[in-house]
């Protein structure tokens, strides 16, 4: 599959963290022609296995969450408008005026976030804004329930030079470069088991990395995400990357310090397009907790740029995600490679 | 009455583009709705578009709708990280709506967003400030400033436009509302009315209600009186009871006899609203020329000039069905 069209085919379930059901859906029927098997844990994750050959192999897994920001309403209103609160981080300040699909236990609903009239010093908070969805207030109450999800309403857009905009791309990006790698290996007999794990709950604490991570115990684990791509507003901000810089190899304590080196050799070894992201702390994905699963995991974090992240509009560029899935598949063949069938 | 609006027609209408200045393609799709049931239509300089069906008899009637709409206008391309348009208000265009909206640019309607960096970027206090358009960009994925070649500046750009109905009566685009009203007298023109109708559909309301400002070649003292219908987004009024007609639209007072003659036409049912405190076409139309005994009829709207303003199937209906019964009046000479 076309990169562009495997970004429509995942950015189109919506899946707000803890409610990720039809993005684990597809991502079952993505991974069937490419693995083994795949099945669902405890938490909702997805974990796809694709059975090595070696005498003594060792288990290589790939993850990338696929959970997306999005909002829980809160409240009906008297005269049935919403209030509702953030899953996950979001800027109050894009929110009047966007559309939104609220999903309840009777269908979907559209929605509209009003615009406040006054704005004065303060920018308004989300407490302060209201969702419209043109519902009396007694077919509101029929319908919807505190506790239902909503999320932005959008689409796949094609702007210029291969790049792309659309909502969920964190982290549905990473989930496609994952998919792809998995393309590429396809019909190799990789003497390492593979593992593919689509974790839950990421925007919310990193929560189904925990025990899908566990689940496994891999003994190499690379995690792809989505790091800040470059804009206006941004240009000046540490760790902030253009689009079309490649791959984002990170380095710092969120990863395994000897790895993070071998993975940058094999990015120049391969010709691959990279840049070297570097954090003294948490990352602030899924390979920070990854890390100190079970009896631990040496992780690797390869992130694509992404511009107005956690917005209705993130916009990437598709040649970064087709070079994350480049490197990842070198990187396990590489792995593979290290085995010794004599020892 | 059985006549109403045409609603397919007023959705093509809210999705095409026409921000004030650039109101032609809004205007063709008009212009051929209209043109088989009139006897003369016709462009003037300002992009007005004029349409006039005589009755055979009675009175001159104007009827007015704007055609405009707030957008944006390129001012400049800027690199770094891309390259990325800069860009001013063209009309009432609410900052606080304007973060996270897809946009298309130019007469080619190029695909851009507007939005602000990661949450994670930001701080508090950056949270807190509302935002400014100046610091804002569109952009349309261009990694360097010669991806931007084909835009210039001075080209407009457009919020991209989706239609949403909300609940049973609930519409939501932009530019519904205006749209509406254009759609309410491209249907009236399709209705045989006895007395003679001019019908103008403005441009550049939103700059200052200033194609009203025109004569449209017509002689003024040829009409009897003149109707615009507008939108109001007043909180007195209540979406999908009814529309209003104020006394009173920024600083012009409208003429008793005619809003006295419209609220008789509507049989009474109408939202009181005494003023509305935004100017409309009626602030220009009444001191052109000689002067025009002018009324508005609103129709009433929510998050008005946003992507997100909604407007209500059953106002729109009623000022339809309203307007019709005006134009339909036995007038007293």
């Amino acid at each position: 599959m076309k990169t562009a069209e495997l970004l429509r085919v995942l950015t189109e379930p919506r899946g707000v963290s803890g409610r990720e059901k039809c993005v684990a859906d597809t991502a079952l029927r993505l991974l069937s022609g490419l693995c083994d098997s795949a099945e669902k844990d405890q938490m909702g994750s997805v974990i796809g296995f694709k059975k090595g050959v070696g005498r003594h192999k060792r288990k290589i897994m790939l993850e990338a969450h696929m959970d997306q920001v999005g909002f829980l309403i809160t409240e009906i209103e008297d005269g049935g408008l919403l209030k509702f609160a953030p899953v996950g981080g979001i800027d109050p300040r894009i929110l009047p005026g966007l559309r939104l699909r609220i999903f309840t236990g009777d269908g979907e609903v559209p929605g509209v976030i009003n615009v406040p009239e006054k704005v004065g010093e303060k920018a308004p908070e989300i407490k302060d804004l209201r969702i419209f969805t043109g519902l009396s207030p007694e077919q509101t109450r029929e319908k919807i329930k505190p506790g239902d999800t909503a999320v932005y309403d959008y689409a796949v857009t094609d702007l210029k030079r291969g790049n792309f905009c659309s909502g969920a791309m964190d982290n549905r990006a990473g989930m496609a470069a994952h998919i792809m790698a998995l393309e590429a290996l396809k019909n190799e007999e990789l003497y390492d088991d593979l593992y593919i794990l689509f974790s839950t709950q990421e925007e919310v604490g990193l929560r189904g990395s925990y025990t899908g991570a566990f689940a496994v115990q891999p003994d190499l684990a690379i995690v792809v995400d989505v790091t800040h791509g470059t804009t206006v507003d941004s240009e000046k901000d540490a760790g902030v990357f253009d689009l079309g810089s490649g791959a984002v190899i990170f380095r710092g304590p969120g990863v395994d310090y000897d790895r993070a080196l071998w993975l940058i050799d094999i990015a120049k070894r391969g010709g691959v397009k990279y840049k070297i992201e570097a954090a003294g702390g948490a990352s602030g994905t899924t390979a920070w907790s990854i890390q100190t699963s079970g009896r631990g995991v040496p992780a690797l974090l390869i992130s694509i740029p992404l511009r107005y992240m956690h917005t209705n509009v993130e916009t990437l560029k598709a040649a970064d995600v087709e070079a994350v899935a480049e490197l990842t598949a070198a990187a396990v063949r590489e792995y593979c490679g290290e085995a010794n069938d004599d020892e | 009455m059985m006549s109403r609006p045409d609603f397919e027609f007023i959705k093509k209408l809210a999705l095409e583009c026409g921000v004030s200045g650039n109101e032609r393609r809004v205007r063709e799709l008009i212009k051929n709705e209209i043109a088989p049931f009139c006897d003369n239509v016709y462009t003037d300089s300002m992009g007005n578009l004029i349409a006039i069906k005589d009755g055979g008899g009675g009175e001159k009637l104007l009827l007015c709708a704007a055609m405009d709409e707030p957008g944006f206008i390129v001012t400049n391309v800027k690199e770094g990280g891309g390259a990325f348009l800069s860009f001013e208000a063209v009309g009432g265009i609410k900052p606080q709506s304007v973060v996270s909206e897809a946009v298309v640019v130019g007469d080619n309607k190029i695909p851009g967003v507007i939005s602000v960096k990661a949450v994670h970027l930001t701080t508090k206090e950056e949270r807190e400030k509302p935002v400014a358009l100046k610091d804002l960009f569109i952009d349309i994925g261009a990694d360097e400033k010669s991806d931007a070649e084909d835009i210039m500046p001075g080209d407009y750009a457009c919020f991209a436009g989706a239609f949403t109905e909300l609940g049973e009566n609930a519409l939501c685009c932009k530019a519904v509302g205006s749209r509406a009203c254009c759609g309410i007298l491209a249907a009236l023109l399709k209705e045989d009315i006895k007395n003679s109708v001019v019908c103008v559909f403005t441009a550049q309301s939103q700059t200052g209600q200033r194609g009203a400002k025109l004569s449209f070649g017509i002689d003024e003292r040829e009409l009897r009186e003149a109707v615009v219908l507008d939108t109001a987004d007043d909180e007195r009024i209540k979406p999908g009871a009814g529309a209003a007609v104020p006394r009173l639209v920024g600083d012009t007072c409208v003429d008793e006899r005619t809003a006295d003659a419209v609220e008789r036409a509507a049989g009474g049912k109408i939202q009181p609203l005494a003023n509305k405190s935004t100017a409309g076409d009626v602030s220009s139309l009444s001191v052109r020329g000689f002067g025009i005994r002018c009324a508005e009829l609103d129709i009433p709207v929510r998050n008005k000039n946003t992507s997100a303003e909604t407007a209500d199937r059953r106002d729109i209906e009623a000022a339809y069905s309203t307007l019709l019964e005006y134009v339909s009046t036995d007038f007293e000479k």
